[in-house]
């Protein structure tokens, strides 16, 4: 990238520059060229105008001396008088030739180029000439001799023996003027061929040539320069030769007889139409622009490569910088805020180096102020996260307050119906065991249950459902709880013989107490009361439009619903209530139960039925009554998949047994009295040792007047405080396979749970009681009996014979 | 609670009299044998008499264990009785007292060998 940088930059201002710099000189170059070359044309125009001119006029003036020299042979007296002589015969040919040939010669001697000197008589037969040979020649055809016979003539040059000569001829008359002859001479054109020849200031290839027309062709007098061996050529192929013959002056580019180009200038020569042409090769002439061309050439390479070099270090000088920036911007870019360019010059560059390093300083500042900023926002973010977690954690505080709250609340409506709607059911009945099931949903329902124990064969169970929910149901629930045993204690105390009132009467008793507050309030009540009879094995039932009651039947394992035709408690004043009567035999069920367990629902809204729950008991109907119900319990929630329920859940099972009656059963009475303990400890031996059947051995007897003795000193000095006035009774059961002692007492309740556990390493002398009783006794409970009273219930196994 | 002390040596020999120690007489029992405990004292107890002993009562005879070892002293147990023994033992006291079947043994486990 770097590397490709450089040259970049660079190549594109070569580019520039160098394209710039061609046409520049490009342009002046061709300029200065085409200048130079029409001043130069120019000048050779001039050169080879002036040559012609100069040449004409001087071989004009040749000529004009050798017809003034060739006068002056015919004007010699003595030779004329020879010729009027001869021409009137006076002398014989042979005296003209005597005569004549010393004038000739003398002639000759003064005129090297005179050659031959003679002379023609008017048939044109050479009468007299220096050379021998020439006499008698016949000249009549020469046009020398035909224009001689009027003027002065110079003839067309001919080549003859290696040099050009020609006939120059002139009149010689008779001072009459009459013609006498024809001087006739042969001249050697040496003069004339240097006088042309000489090419001064034409350079190499300059020459001058004279021609005259001789037909289609050009004749040239004299052999050109070039090619000595040309004398004829056609009169197209040299237009500046033609232009100048017909009688025109000028200068021309042209070519000439070997089809070179030249410049020629041309004019004509004035005297018998010949045309003299003085011209030089174009290659030549040009040779001086071409040269020029050349060095200007040179010249543009060596600016351009100038250019280069200048550009190059130009461009280096500018890049350098720009590369420094680049790497330092490269460097900021990474993070380093501390890179700087040095700045060496003053120019746009440098003003740039000097705005970057500004920039990064201002960079780096505002770098700092944020790196502060942000340190700063990251110092009010965790705090605010802090406010936020406190917030989150307050609120969760709160929203756990909130479920504290209510489930306080729906722990509060289960006490409520714990202590108000429902009571426990006897654990001590000899020959049922009840068991009661209540499972408060979140709001406060008016579900109540309760039981009299008339006596150990004589049970009421009550069940009811007030309409409605809330405290008021709830209230209206413990009130009519209260009307049926208000009711019940009216009409014992009324009963003369202390006869036991009839269910039907007590319901109908408390209706007669509860409907008008009932209708008031708009509501009603769903009562089953039944009351078990154990000895004659049948239970009373006053169904007030309570749910069916499902009695399980030992003898045919099914079960059958129980159904009254009474309606609700609070529907209307004066209704008689009747009861219907059930027996049972020993290990019959029969359950009461609220509708909300056989009105819950599953997923799909199906209810859990009475058909489902007689199906259940009859599934369990072997189980304990606590058992039953709470596999009531798990079957409900099995079904409705929640452990939680829209209404109250109520249920009372009531399985009856073969009443257990004691084979001994006796009791004493004490007092609170720690003196007491000797006898209540002999009351243990004297039970023990009074057993029917097998004795209890000697170490159980230790073991229950232990317990016993602690039992008792305890309700003396923790449920009495100590006080010595207040009774204890303790009763003893004896049955076949254990002995069973209840020590009751109107002290205050014992929580086992709040005792500690004893120490057995001798650090505390107290502590050991209750760990002793449980130790030394198969079974304790602290109970509450029928009567109210506080019971510490112990019971020791005996061995079965 | 008339207690029958009697001086073997330097040991102390206290026989409770009566065949009961339960919460109606431990108090008692406390009160009369505290004089006894003297610093450095070597007592015995001797339980031969008894035939009940309650948690009270054991609390009792713990109380004295630990007055004396408090002061230097020591307590030793003799002729405890199968249902005596069988309450120590239920709350591991058996393993706090030092339990000899006669007196002699007991006085005798005081004197250096």
């Amino acid at each position: 990238m770097r590397l490709g940088f450089r040259p970049s930059i660079w190549l594109k201002l070569a580019i520039f520059i160098g394209v710039l710099a061609l046409l520049t000189s490009g342009v002046l170059i061709w300029t200065a060229y085409m200048f130079a070359r029409d001043m130069l044309v120019d000048q050779i125009h001039a050169r080879l105008t002036v040559t012609t001119s100069d040449r004409q006029a001087m071989l004009l003036a040749y000529i004009h001396q050798q017809h003034e020299r060739v006068r002056l042979v015919a004007s010699r007296t003595r030779l004329r008088q020879l010729l009027e002589e001869h021409a009137d015969d006076k002398i014989a040919d042979v005296a003209f030739r005597a005569g004549a040939t010393p004038i000739l010669a003398d002639a000759q001697k003064s005129a090297e180029d005179f050659l031959v000197i003679g002379i023609a008589d008017l048939t044109g037969t050479l009468i007299a000439a220096t050379e021998e040979t020439y006499l008698g020649k016949d000249v009549s055809a020469e046009p020398s001799f035909v224009y001689g016979q009027h003027i002065a003539y110079l003839g067309i040059p001919q080549l003859t023996r290696g040099r050009y000569q020609t006939f120059l001829s002139g009149p010689a008359t008779a001072p009459d003027g009459q013609l006498l002859g024809v001087i006739m001479v042969v001249l050697h054109l040496g003069l004339m061929e240097e006088l042309l020849a000489d090419a001064a200031g034409l350079g190499q290839t300059g020459e001058v040539m004279v021609g005259t027309q001789r037909g289609e062709t050009v004749r040239y007098l004299l052999p050109p320069l070039h090619d000595p061996e040309i004398t004829e050529v056609p009169l197209a192929s040299t237009p500046a030769m033609a232009h100048a013959i017909q009688g025109y002056k000028g200068f021309m580019h042209t070519t000439d007889y070997r089809g070179v180009e030249v410049l020629a200038a041309y004019q004509p020569v004035k005297y018998q139409g010949w045309g003299i042409v003085a011209k030089i090769d174009v290659a030549e002439a040009y040779t001086p622009v071409e040269r020029l061309r050349l060095a200007l050439l040179v010249l543009e390479a060596a600016i351009l490569l100038v250019d280069l070099v200048a550009l190059y270090v130009l461009a280096r000088r500018f890049t350098r910088p720009i590369m420094a920036l680049a790497r330092m911007a490269a460097a900021v870019a990474a993070g380093n805020l501390e890179a700087r360019v040095t700045v060496t010059s003053s120019d746009e560059i440098g003003r740039l180096g000097t705005t970057f390093n500004h920039m990064t300083e201002e960079l780096a500042a505002s770098y700092a102020t944020l790196e502060h900023k942000v340190v700063e926002r990251t110092r009010e973010l965790v705090q605010a996260n802090a406010e936020l977690a406190n917030e989150i954690a307050e609120r969760k505080r709160a929203e756990e307050q909130l479920v504290q709250a209510h489930e306080q609340e729906v722990e509060i409506g289960f006490k409520i119906q714990q202590m108000l709607l429902f009571d426990q059911p006897p654990r001590d009945l000899p020959g049922a065991r009840v068991a009661a099931l209540t499972i408060p949903s979140q709001t406060i329902d008016g579900d109540f249950c309760d039981f009299f124990k008339h006596s150990d064969c004589c049970l009421d169970v009550i069940v009811g459902d007030v309409m409605g929910k809330g405290i008021p149901a709830a209230l209206m629930g413990a009130a009519t709880k209260s009307h049926f045993l208000q009711a019940l204690c009216r009409l014992i105390a009324l009963s003369p013989s202390g006869k036991l009132p009839e269910p039907k009467e007590i319901v109908t008793l408390a209706h007669a107490e509860v409907v008008r507050q009932l209708i008031n309030l708009e509501s009603f009540v769903t009562v089953c009361y039944a009351r078990f009879d154990l000895e004659r094995r049948q239970v009373d039932l006053v169904d007030c439009g309570h749910t069916t009651t499902v009695h399980y039947r030992h003898s045919t394992k099914a079960c059958t619903l129980v159904q009254g035709d009474n309606m609700p408690l609070g529907v209307s004043e004066g209704e008689i209530f009747e009861q219907i009567t059930v027996p049972f035999e020993p290990g019959d069920v029969l359950l009461f139960y609220s509708d909300g367990l056989t009105e819950t629902r599953d997923d799909t809204g199906e209810l859990f039925g009475v058909e489902r729950l007689a199906a259940c008991v009859q599934t369990h109907s072997q189980l304990e009554p606590e058992e039953l119900i709470d596999q009531i319990r798990l079957a409900v929630v099995a079904f409705s998949n929640s452990e939680r329920f829209g209404d109250d859940l109520t249920c009372v099972a009531v399985k009856l047994a073969e009443p257990e009656l004691p084979l001994t059963q006796v009791e004493i009475e004490m007092a609170s009295d720690l003196q007491e303990l000797a006898r209540a400890r002999a009351f243990v031996r004297e039970v023990c040792q009074n057993l029917p059947g097998t004795p209890l051995d000697e170490d159980s007897t230790s073991q229950l007047e232990l317990a016993i003795t602690e039992a008792t000193s305890n309700i003396m000095q923790h449920a009495y405080g100590g006080r010595t006035d207040q009774r204890i009774q303790i009763d003893a059961e004896v049955f076949a396979d254990r002995i069973v002692f209840r020590l009751h007492h109107l002290g205050e309740a014992f929580d086992p749970s709040l005792v500690e556990a004893p120490a057995f390493d001798g650090s505390r002398e107290g502590g050991f009681g209750v760990y002793i009783i449980a130790q030394s006794v198969d079974e304790v409970r602290y109970l509450r009996d029928e009567q109210g009273r506080n019971c510490i219930y112990l019971v020791k196994n005996r061995q079965t014979t | 609670m008339e207690l029958a002390i009697e001086k073997m040596d330097d040991v102390t020999v206290v026989i409770l009299p009566g065949e009961e120690l339960d919460a109606n007489n431990a108090k008692e029992f406390k009160g009369d044998v505290g004089p006894l405990l003297q610093p450095q004292a070597k007592v015995v107890l001797d339980l031969s008499q008894l035939r009940f002993v309650d948690s009270s009562g054991l609390g009792s005879i713990l109380s004295c264990l630990r007055q004396l070892n408090a002061a230097g002293g020591d307590l030793k147990l003799c002729g405890m009785s199968k249902p005596v023994r069988a309450l120590f033992e239920l709350v591991r006291m058996h393993r706090i007292f030092d339990i000899y079947t006669t007196r002699d043994e007991a006085v005798h486990a005081f004197q250096p060998e």
